[in-house]
């Protein structure tokens, strides 16, 4: 067992709080005291002070040490959870990060003091258009989710000035996409036309040719796949919805794989977004924040969001160039600038030669691990893959046998954290459970060796003991949770915080 | 359970019963139930909306699923089951084709019910869907 | 290369595991054609890469060409604030891994850490606003207050199923960026936006309110303080929805004010959105931080963003979870309410620990510092010859608007003054209007060094009428 594990019984920091505790105190106060009352005369005043705790810094210290503890994360476990490429975080981006340049950059000083931030934002998308082959970017998406949405609706403001706004209103998306593929659409005011996978996740380029029509807008491919394989005729596919006057989405989150070996530009897509969390080591943050950068082709530029960073004569600026045809702002301000920061450390720490590497690695660590666990579980594709592999449960999980779910959550007990499970879903992995497996680039062969000798000793308990497979995890603090406890009696907050 | 045979039932899942007052009892069958165990959550239409044969009138959640109910028969929904509409499902997981019934429909025509499977045709479905 | 572990001597043994020759044979699937040839310079023109000490210099050579607000006595807020940050929160969220590098707790056993923390958020954003769901954070405060307003139209289309409501109203004056966030989400979704004008006081305009919250609408959002730094009486606002049975949002963009004014839950709104930067985050130019989001909880099924629960493990002991999955993306899809599939985690984080390290007594003292130290500024700026304040006699919190002359900036960064934000585009006669934003960490020296300039570069200048 390598993890260790805090006390179970850690009580909440609402628990822990005492009346006249306290960490932080202000400075003597530098003006008149004033009577909050009068001061405010006009205002409606709270009844009673928020009920927030109330502890020492050494119990606050502790208390999130002793939580950091019950958690797996990348600086100390393994992490292959597919789709979300949990690869190392380098520190010096958070050390960098931590200038006051940075932590005290308000987003209204003047220009004239903005001028090397704008510098790099413009540096990045530079980088960005260089590695999508797109030759606009803008870096304002907070996320994934809201890049693909940006994207959609710089699709549609391009329609509607074409006069087409009305009549393209579909986007056709593969079964195998991610749900924000479909979430997005809807919200972006479009219909979702569903497209069947082949068995190995690629484009039946038949059904896609009956399926573009006058009214399609868009097509979204996530590309390499979410079964992890690299669609091999995106020339074609790209061709065919060019051909019906419709624009070629392409949900990046697989970038890692393809980063550096082939441009998705010069492939024929028109839009994609980059997750800079997981191809350019912003750290996950427990569930963000992330960032979402979009690319987009020549004709699709006028409708990026404002402002833009640019470089004029005068200098760097923040500029509305198309005020009549931007889609306006998805965010305020310029996005989640932090998080460029640390996407533009790492990015200039790879340089050309280290992108290309970082998709070469990740890739050719996922083909080892196929190779490895090959006949111990089931490969929903066993051909070369990208960044992840897709094994499913068919091996095991029949007569009664463990299911993807505990051999995930038996995975814990040795210190892995679980890969992706039931995604992509069951419909499209022949009904069974599919264990999607990203091992990264960062990722040494030792770890991989270490990663493949759990699973087989899973798999063998599986066969000679599936009742500790079924009841793990074992060495963690809490055992199996009750989630559906979590969804049919939610408990929300302490109680004691709403008097 | 016995499944009766005075239903007719849809692949996804759904029974229609033809009631002597000519309306349409539906529900979910006894295998989704099970299908769906970890169930939290049933959203049904209210009395008065309109149904349409073939098209969603509701959803019926479990914890990391959330699927459509779909109706037999086009018509006017006349009772909704309000013992099952949120998060009470005892009578759903006790009698699917009884207390656990979800809306009774006043059919444009009853006849469409017909389209559905067999009591026997579901069950060889059943059968094969096991495989 | 940097970060990669795998020697040569791996990967030559890798390759043979896997049974090709070379990592090309990998990408077989893409067109040789279009592969890029390393060494094919015109292809990826990205720089060689650096070595930690050459990034470091690189960083600070960017920086030598900035300034922040700490260079300066700063007067500008406008949604995000020059606040103090402890220390403790970067050495919690930042600089210790096991957060930061983590991913969405989706295996409960494995992440009771980041569910724990998540679930005292929730509590202490349930504890400010008196609402009692709160979701794990938004992306912003500008796009918390449009996925609100998507939220109230399919609350409006459940509730109302036979009425056609399809306006959205913003009162008042609503911070420019949260806007244009709206009207952008508005667009796509066939939403008509409708602006009700803030009266002379700085509040919302009665009777135009009155007028604009009818039946066609789905809700109003009032923003309290507003952008112009007046309280408003929200209370009002949620009368005048009753009638035509609208849902009333709040947005806050100074969390802090959260501290003394009347909570959201008093007031009556249904949902409370809000900036969270104040509670502990950086300001980085505007984010990342995070937005909070609460709701009354007959709301919850319709509540965006992820949500954590109390619950049990198999043994009976308390644990947490994820709750009500099923009203997300990747379960719901194109049926979704909502597309967002990330939360702000590690900036709730902060606000955590930003709130804990205050606690309760610190937090109401820190709004009584910025409460006293914005009068004195108030009066000390408005008592410089032709210079007035905009709404006398409104009630403040952080922020309120001067009336000088256009084009003081330059002369006062020469004192190293950045005075309050022009918002001569804010609207019609806002010419020479500047908003000046106070917290914590502004001093009374300052405070002084600002009138001071001011007055030196008020002078000469004709009074402002």
């Amino acid at each position: 067992m390598t993890t260790t594990l805090a006390n179970p019984a850690e009580k909440l920091l609402f628990e822990v709080s005492k009346p006249g505790r306290r960490c932080l105190r202000l400075p003597a106060l530098d003006v008149p005291k004033v009577d909050v009352k009068s001061a405010l005369k006009g205002a409606k005043l709270r009844a009673k002070p928020a009920v927030l705790p109330e502890v020492g810094e050494l119990d606050l210290v502790r208390h999130f040490k002793n939580l950091a503890q019950m958690n797996f994360s990348v600086d100390r476990n393994f992490y292959p959870l597919g789709s979300c490429t949990m690869k190392y975080n380098p520190k010096i981006n958070v050390t960098l990060l931590s200038l006051p340049g940075f932590t005290k950059a308000h987003p209204h000083l003047p220009e004239a003091d903005l001028q090397g931030h704008i510098e790099l934002m413009c540096t990045l998308e530079s980088w960005l258009s260089e590695v999508s082959g797109l030759p606009a970017v803008t870096l304002q998406p907070a996320a994934g989710a809201q890049g693909e949405m940006t994207g959609l609706m710089v699709i549609k403001a391009y329609f509607e000035e074409k006069g087409e706004g009305k009549t393209r209103r579909k986007v056709i998306i593969p079964d195998n996409a991610h749900g924000t593929n479909p979430a997005t659409a809807a919200l972006a005011g479009f219909e979702t036309v569903t497209l069947k996978g082949k068995a190995d996740g690629s484009v039946d380029l038949d059904l896609l040719k009956s399926l573009v029509r006058p009214d399609t807008a868009a097509m979204m491919i996530t590309n390499p796949s979410t079964l992890g394989i690299i669609e091999p005729r995106m020339v074609e596919i790209a061709k065919i919805l060019h051909d019906a006057g419709a624009q070629l989405y392409m949900d990046g989150a697989n970038m890692n794989a393809i980063q550096g070996v082939v441009r998705p530009g010069d492939l024929g897509v028109d839009v994609m977004h980059f997750n800079l969390h997981k191809t350019y080591s912003v750290p996950h943050g427990s569930g963000g924040p992330g960032a979402g950068p979009i690319a987009v082709a020549k004709h699709l530029e006028p409708y990026l969001p404002y402002p833009r960073p640019m470089k004029t004569e005068k200098g760097y600026t923040l500029a509305n160039p198309n005020p009549k045809r931007t889609i306006g702002k998805v965010r305020s301000f310029f996005g989640n600038y932090g998080a460029l920061v640390m996407a533009y450390i790492y990015m200039s720490q790879l340089g050309r030669e280290g992108v290309r590497r970082n998709g070469e690695n990740a890739t050719l660590n996922a083909n080892y691990l196929r190779a490895k666990l090959r006949g111990v579980y089931h490969i929903q594709n066993d051909k070369a893959c990208a960044h992840e592999v897709v094994f499913t449960d068919a091996f095991q999980h029949k007569d009664g046998g463990p299911s993807a779910l505990d051999i995930a959550k038996r995975m814990i007990d040795y210190g892995i954290h679980p890969m992706t499970i039931y995604f992509p879903l069951p419909a499209v992995t022949g009904g069974h459970g599919a264990m999607m497996v990203e091992p990264t680039e960062t990722e040494s062969k030792e770890t991989l060796d270490y990663f493949v000798e759990v699973m087989k000793k899973i798999a063998q308990e599986c066969k000679e003991n599936p009742d500790l497979v079924k009841a793990a995890p074992h060495t963690t603090p809490v055992s199996r949770v009750d989630e559906k406890k979590a969804t049919t009696n939610p408990q929300l907050y302490c109680a004691m915080c709403i008097a | 359970m016995a499944r009766p045979d005075n239903c007719r039932y849809l692949e996804s899942h759904e029974w229609g019963r033809l009631e002597k007052d000519g309306t349409v009892t539906i529900g979910i069958t006894d295998f989704a139930v099970e299908q769906l165990n970890d169930l939290t959550f049933v959203d049904l239409p209210e009395k008065g909306d309109k149904v349409t044969r073939g098209e969603a009138f509701g959803e019926i959640e479990s914890v990391k699923a959330v699927s459509d109910l779909i109706s037999p028969v086009s018509g006017k929904i006349v009772a909704v089951n309000d013992g099952v509409d949120g998060d009470d499902f005892a009578a759903l997981k006790k009698d699917a084709f009884g207390a656990g019934w979800l809306i009774k429909v006043k059919p444009d025509d009853a006849k469409e019910l017909d389209k559905a499977k067999s009591k026997a045709d579901y069950e060889k479905q059943l059968a094969e869907e096991s495989h | 290369m940097p970060f990669i572990q795998n020697t040569d001597a791996d990967r030559a043994e890798m390759l043979k595991a896997i049974g090709v020759r070379s990592i090309e044979d990998l990408f077989a699937d893409v067109p040789a054609n279009l592969r890029i040839r390393m060494d094919d310079k015109g292809k990826l023109k990205l720089p060689p890469g650096k070595g930690e000490l050459e990034v470091t210099r690189h960083i600070q050579d960017l920086l030598s060409r900035t300034k922040n607000a700490g260079d300066y006595a700063y007067f500008r807020g406008g949604g995000i604030y020059n606040h103090f940050v402890s220390t403790v929160v970067d050495h919690i969220a930042l600089f210790d891994g096991s957060f930061i590098t983590a991913y969405t707790p989706y295996q409960p056993e494995c992440s009771q850490g980041t569910l724990t923390f998540i679930y005292e958020f929730q509590s202490a954003i349930c504890a400010l606003t008196g609402l009692e769901v709160s979701n794990a954070s938004m992306y912003d405060g500008a796009s918390a207050l449009a996925e609100a307003m998507m939220m109230g139209k399919h609350l409006a289309e459940d509730r109302f199923r036979k009425e056609k409501r399809n306006a959205f109203v913003l009162a008042g004056a609503i911070n420019p960026e949260y806007a244009q966030v709206v009207q952008t989400y508005a667009d796509v979704a066939g939403i008509k936006v409708v602006r009700v004008p803030n009266g002379a006081d700085g509040r919302i305009d009665k009777q135009a309110l009155a007028k604009a919250l009818n039946r066609k609408a789905f809700a109003v959002a009032v923003q309290s303080p507003n952008y112009l730094g007046v309280i408003e009486d929200v209370e009002a606002v949620v009368a005048a929805a009753k009638e035509p049975e609208l849902i009333v949002i709040q947005a806050v963009g100074e969390a802090l004010s959260l501290a003394l004014l009347q909570s959201p839950a008093e007031a009556g709104v249904d949902i409370c959105i809000g900036e969270g930067q104040s509670l502990g985050n950086h300001q980085f130019l505007g984010g990342p931080a995070f937005g909070f989001f609460s709701a009354k909880k007959d709301w919850l099924r319709k509540m965006p963003g992820r949500i954590v629960s109390e619950t049990t493990d198999k043994d009976g002991k308390r644990a947490f979870s994820l709750a009500l999955a099923t009203r997300e993306q990747h379960i719901r899809r194109e049926k979704a309410t909502s597309n967002i599939c990330t939360n702000q985690s590690l900036c709730a984080l902060r606000a955590l620990i930003h709130l804990s390290a205050w606690g309760k007594e610190g937090f109401v003292e820190l709004a009584e510092h910025t409460v006293a130290k914005t009068q004195y500024a108030m009066k000390a700026l408005s008592a410089v010859p032709g210079v007035s304040l905009v709404y006398p006699g409104a009630p403040v919190f952080n922020e309120f608007v001067i009336q000088a002359t256009p084009g003081l900036e330059k002369k006062l960064l020469k004192k190293k003054v950045v005075g309050g934000l022009p918002i001569d585009k804010y609207g019609k006669g806002r010419r020479g209007q500047y908003l000046v934003a106070i917290t914590e960490v502004t001093t009374k020296q300052e405070i002084d060094r600002y009138v001071e300039a001011l007055t030196e570069a008020m002078k000469g200048k004709p009074v402002a009428v």
